[in-house]
């Protein structure tokens, strides 16, 4: 953790000491997540909520898990859907995110929704990391994370099932990586971390959200650097683009496993997006801070609701001209302005959406979460200007009264009145940021039994094993957890499916072209299927799933039959062993083990360096202990 | 006791004149960061615990006794799947006639009026989608007749997704 310690705001505050303790923190967001989602943590927790896309995401992560928990394979090729797809490449896919491990260990359902809960404490504790880098004070930095995690659009993506875009929570690490890695080494590997997480999670929108802010930043960080804004301390012009191209290197590293087999589906099949999405900056603005009705109860889908009285904070921050807070106003307005999508010809949108990547999004609405995000960090900043200004003034009547220099340097630096002062300011801010907090938590409340009120999944385990069927992909969880897969099915990429396929098949596996030959299932596991194939003549042996090139036989040839995965089996008593396996996986898992083995390297010493150092400290004050005593 | 409550006061504040003079000093932060990662700790398994220690999922019983599977008689799946087909011309008809010329889209609406039928099935019977949908499929499977005495149709239209929603 040596490496994640954020350097200190510049300005010592009487709260800074109580909320800089990690466990105290911990604490809080624990309070105030707990209080955000009672419904996730308390409602039956086998139980998922009505929306079809939820139903789909719960199918494809119980399929993924179902790959690595009980066959103990890497999910390539998910066999429950379509007749079968590619799973780690499918864009959606969030299989080797480091949050899927919860689905693997306590179950899917369960699993997602500690997933919600550890995403919505580490949005706190990053945009707070993040506030306080930018000298908030610790109470308006902890506002601002409450703020941003708790904020109106993170129940809707429960409403629709979208857990995998709770990863929006990790943009403020992502950002704070890329700040402190300007200087730090470590933090630009830390970045590349998250940015990692962000894609191995299904970051179709908030992967390219994340870039567009980086880039900003990057803008912003080598301006200031150029300009050397920061005087004696300004970084050197190089160093924000080293900080970003590192944090790319890192991140494709980690991510070629998914990536590279990736990017077959999104150059190949890529999603066409044909609609018009408008709003007005108007609309925008009310999302965030008007309380609507919220659409996890009937009304004003797209809320993103993070209270007004961030928005008078925010405001504050822009009215003192406070500096620091000049980033996070800039940045909270241009996402606004592309949440307002193609308002007009020459709305940002529009250009935006010209770009290889941005052209395949939908929803521009989608990005006032990002705005919410720099609206909090803003308002982090008015609330800081809060708390400072009592000690401020403390200091400007010492300045102005006490004339003797000795005696002004003494009155300005006595423990007592700072204590006081630091002490009743803490408690305004603290009494500001409560109502504030409390208002957003309130209003985003996950109520028990609003979401998590639809379907119980049930599990069945079919003794002859896997079989296709019609299905339905509306919902689409029931099937992987009935020992079927649905041929009914969406996507939003185009990927292949056979129109061959039968839902009615008394066998998976069959001889085609031999009445004579028999074909009996050794085993079956989504990625491999052994076969006894019997024949005189040689057979053609159809599987009742699509083709794909990833499929190889250990006996005869692989062929497509109309799109059905077939094998040419020469004659005689074979055991026919069929095996998905991807060359392109392949090499992006080389990549991404070299990579991690090249973090370690880097990394460990690194740590080890660091707590020799911690010892070498306690063993001097020991050593001085002892000759005091001496 | 003035100058222990000052260095308190300095230690709390972040005062640069605090100084560690003896190793408790030194530990200090460190004791005081542990105890309350503890209690962070112990907060999060509070706050988790109701998923943390979730019982697996419910399984549908298996065959048995009698002509019983999936948890429901012969009689009572021959009696959901004959709602289902009864249904299944006019679903058909209305995935047509919303979307006449492209046939993903025709079968995916004819889709979503199934999952309707299925819910208010499941509802009624006070089962799970799950066995409601296996004995859909165990119809399909077993070639049950439908209303016009053949069975239903086994087969799907690829996906084809549309450029909009």
């Amino acid at each position: 953790m040596a490496a994640l310690d954020v350097r200190l705001g510049r300005t010592r505050r009487f709260t800074d000491r109580l909320l800089q303790l990690f466990g105290l923190r911990l604490v809080v967001w624990c309070i105030a997540a707990a209080a955000f989602l009672p419904g996730v943590l308390n409602d039956p927790p086998h139980t998922i909520a009505g929306y079809h896309d939820e139903h789909n995401c719960v199918m494809h992560e119980e399929a993924a898990r179902r790959t690595i928990a009980e066959y103990h394979q890497i999910p390539a090729w998910n066999p429950w859907f379509c007749g079968g797809i590619a799973g780690l490449a499918n864009p959606p896919d969030t299989s080797l995110a480091p949050d899927f491990l919860l689905r693997v260990l306590f179950g899917t359902a369960p699993g997602r929704r500690l997933a919600v809960f550890f995403l919505c404490l580490l949005g706190m504790e990053g945009v707070f990391r993040y506030a306080r880098r930018h000298d908030a004070s610790t109470v308006g930095s902890a506002f601002a994370g409450i703020v941003f995690a708790c904020s109106g659009h993170y129940v809707t993506l429960l409403v629709d099932g979208w857990v995998f875009m709770y990863v929006y929570q990790l943009i403020p690490w992502v950002l704070l990586s890329f700040e402190e890695g300007v200087r730090r080494k470590g933090w630009r590997i830390w970045g590349g971390f998250f940015m990692a997480w962000i894609v191995m999670c299904g970051g179709t929108y908030v992967a390219p959200f994340t870039a567009l802010a980086l880039a900003l930043l990057w803008v912003i960080e080598t301006g200031r650097a150029g300009l050397g804004l920061d005087g004696g301390r300004s970084a050197r012009i190089w160093e924000p683009t080293l900080s970003l191209m590192t944090m790319a290197v890192v991140a494709l590293g980690l991510t070629a496993i998914r990536t590279l087999p990736m990017l077959a589906i999104v150059l190949g099949s890529p999603r066409e997006v044909d609609q018009v999405d408008m709003d007005g900056p108007f609309s925008v603005l009310s999302r965030l801070f008007l309380p609507h009705l919220h659409a996890g109860w009937g009304a004003g889908a797209g809320e993103f609701y993070v209270g007004w009285p961030t928005a008078f904070l925010a405001l504050l921050a822009v009215v003192v001209v406070d500096r620091r807070a000049g980033r996070f106003v800039f940045l909270s307005v241009f996402f606004m302005a592309l949440a307002a999508g193609e308002a007009t010809d020459v709305a940002p949108y529009v250009l935006l959406h010209k770009l290889p990547l941005y052209e395949q999004l939908r929803f521009p609405v989608r990005y006032t979460v990002v705005a919410a995000l720099f609206v909090a960090l803003a308002a982090a900043r008015g609330l800081t200007r809060i708390e400072d200004a009592l000690p401020a003034l403390l200091a400007r009547i010492i300045a102005r009264t006490v004339g003797n220099e000795a005696t002004r340097a003494r009155a300005l630096a006595a423990t007592a009145p700072r204590l006081m002062l630091g002490l009743g300011s803490g408690v305004l801010a603290l009494s500001i940021a409560y109502q504030g907090a409390k208002d957003v938590v309130e209003h985003n409340v996950v109520r028990e039994t609003t979401i998590y009120n639809f379907d119980e999944i049930a599990r069945w385990d079919d003794p002859g094993g896997f079989r296709q069927a019609r299905g339905n992909r509306w919902d689409a969880h029931v099937w992987p957890m009935g020992s079927r897969g649905s041929l009914h099915c969406f996507e939003e990429n185009q990927l292949f499916e056979s129109p061959y396929l039968r839902g009615d098949l008394p066998k998976e596996e069959r001889a085609m072209d031999d009445p004579s030959a028999t074909v009996d299932r050794v085993s079956w596991s989504p990625n491999e299927i052994v076969l006894h194939v019997k024949s005189e003549r040689g057979v053609r042996v159809a599987i009742n799933q699509n083709h794909n090139r990833a499929w190889k036989a250990n006996i005869g040839a692989v062929v497509s039959d109309g799109g059905v995965l077939s094998v040419k089996v020469p004659p005689g008593d074979h055991r026919v062993e069929l095996v998905f396996s991807d060359s392109r996986l392949r090499r992006g898992a080389l990549v991404s083990v070299i990579t991690i083995m090249m973090i370690l390297a880097w990394g460990v010493p690194h740590a080890r360096r660091g707590v020799r150092a911690r010892w070498r400290l306690l063993r001097m004050i020991r050593k001085r202990e002892r000759v005091a005593v001496g | 006791m003035l100058e222990r409550l000052n260095r308190l006061a300095r230690f709390w504040l972040g005062d640069a004149r605090f100084e560690a003079r003896t190793s408790l000093d030194a530990m200090l932060p460190s004791l005081i960061a542990f105890a309350a990662l503890c209690v962070g700790l112990h907060t999060v398994h509070r706050a988790t615990r109701h998923l943390l220690h979730a019982p697996p999922p419910r399984t549908i019983p298996a065959d048995g006794p009698g002509d019983a599977r999936f948890g429901l008689t012969l009689a009572t799946r021959q009696e959901i799947f004959r709602e289902f087909a009864l249904a299944e011309p006019s679903q058909r008809a209305a995935g047509l006639s919303s979307f006449p010329t492209e046939r993903w889209s025709a079968e995916d609406h004819r889709g979503s009026f199934e999952r309707g039928a299925a819910r208010n099935l499941a509802t009624r019977h006070s089962v799970s989608l799950t066995q409601i949908y296996l004995v859909l499929d165990e119809g399909i499977r077993e070639k049950w007749p439908g209303p016009d005495g053949k069975p239903l149709d086994a087969t799907t239209i690829p996906l084809k997704p549309r450029r909009k929603y």
